[in-house]
């Protein structure tokens, strides 16, 4: 690493470590969640998928206390580009790019202006290959969570410790902020996006503290798109269109420069491999990657939920043994309230 | 307020005395406070990554402040062990 690659390193590595306390500082403004909704996060998914991440991947490991982190020591998150709304990443990018032409028509300051112009070439460069996203929602029983996310309400919603969950897990743990819709051909530069623009603002402003102690200022700018284009695939995913703002939802988002690289002041001294794994959907083969919960990953898991298409009494004594078995019984079995039965 | 609040956040994260930290923050002209904290002669400093330090000072901000009640934008701790950037 050069010393402009390792400044510009060490500041984006700090900006993305302290995005979810800057995101929370502007979250009254973004979404309206009840303080009693945010104890728990609830991922919803189909019952494939639960038994794969409750129920070992080999079987003699079913009864081996140590072999049990092997299936739920991890949270699956899955590469963003293979997400079921694909808009969600070009929303983000928006957002993105519309904050910084506002911050741009405001005549920053040379140094804050070839940042931004890198940030610019950045965000329409970058295209979140490497990100991998898991997704929860404050709501335990949202019927379109349970269409959208839950196998139509025969799936089952995992119910987190959600502070226990953002200090165990490997990524970044945020709460979404959600936007209007932008048109990036024609932003409102007299406008203003609360959350977006202060974000932009704290990431340009920490760069040039460091840029004006860069021997080669071009270098450091060129560091800096480099840098950038690893990150803001992971900040355009801090961010979802208002229609969706109802799922209230939670991500834990982890690529190499959330997640994967140990950086110190000399460099990086490490980098994790993010293994990749595949599933079969009815869309086709997803990758994703585990996410590693620790030696506490039983304890994390409160309570599942079945569906209101899976809630019968076999399923639910079915659950109850099955989570005896993996270990979990002190997790509370719970039914889905909603009224609805899949066509 | 949120000058100090910074200030004191990194010392409880790191267990450091007052003469062990080096404030060069600053603020925008709305009065968000971002900037260097360089910390001095801190063993447990100088072993943790640069996630490890920030994601500790944000756990400690908001054990002092809470995640609404803060103006703090992003902070760059440094170690003074010889370190120019």
């Amino acid at each position: 690493m050069s010393p402009e690659e390792l400044a510009v390193a060490k500041v984006v590595q700090a900006f993305t470590t302290q995005l979810p306390g800057l995101l929370a500082q502007a979250r009254p403004v973004a979404t309206a969640l009840a303080a009693a909704e945010e104890r728990y996060v609830f991922q919803y998914t189909s019952v494939p998928t639960l038994l794969a991440m409750l129920a070992p991947h080999r079987p003699y490991v079913v009864n081996s206390a140590d072999g049990l982190r092997d299936s739920m020591g991890s949270v699956w998150a899955t590469a963003a580009q293979y997400m079921n709304d694909t808009q969600e990443f070009m929303h983000g990018r928006d957002v993105f790019r519309a904050a910084v032409l506002r911050a741009q028509a405001k005549e920053p300051a040379p140094a804050a202006a070839a940042l931004l112009a890198q940030a610019a070439a950045a965000a329409s460069e970058c295209d979140g290959a490497d990100v991998f996203c898991a997704c929860f929602s404050a709501e335990s029983d949202h019927l379109g969570q349970w269409r959208g996310y839950g196998d139509g309400g025969r799936g089952c919603a995992l119910g987190f410790e959600r502070e226990a969950l953002a200090q165990a897990i490997n990524g970044l743990a945020v709460w979404v902020a959600y936007n209007s819709h932008v048109d990036i051909e024609n932003v409102d530069l007299e406008g203003a996006d609360t959350v977006a623009d202060q974000l932009v603002g704290d990431l340009i402003s920490a760069l040039c503290l460091k840029r004006v102690h860069a021997e080669d200022p071009d270098a450091f700018d060129a560091a800096a798109r480099a840098e950038l284009a690893r990150l803001l695939p992971t900040v355009f995913l801090c961010f979802k269109d208002l229609a969706f703002q109802d799922e209230k939802e939670f991500r834990v988002i982890c690529s190499e420069s959330v997640a994967f690289r140990r950086l110190t002041d000399h460099g990086t001294d490490a980098t994790e491999g993010s293994f990749r794994w595949y599933r079969a959907t009815g869309a086709g083969i997803i990758p994703f990657v585990m996410l590693d919960l620790g030696n506490n990953a039983r304890g994390l898991l409160k309570t599942v939920r079945l569906g209101p298409a899976a809630e019968s009494d076999l399923n639910q004594s079915a659950l109850r043994s099955l989570l005896c078995d993996c270990g979990y019984a002190h997790v509370d079995v719970t039914t889905s309230s909603i009224p609805f039965i899949p066509r | 307020m949120d000058h100090n609040l910074v200030l004191n956040a990194v010392q409880a994260a790191f267990n450091l005395k007052p003469d062990q930290v080096v404030d060069q923050l600053t603020a925008t002209p709305a009065g968000r406070v971002y900037g260097v904290v360089i910390v001095r002669d801190s063993a447990l400093f100088d072993q943790m990554s640069v996630a490890e330090r920030s994601r500790l000072l944000w756990d400690h901000l908001r054990r002092l402040a809470g995640d609404q009640t803060t103006n703090v934008g992003v902070v760059l701790l440094q170690s003074g062990a010889g370190m120019a950037n």
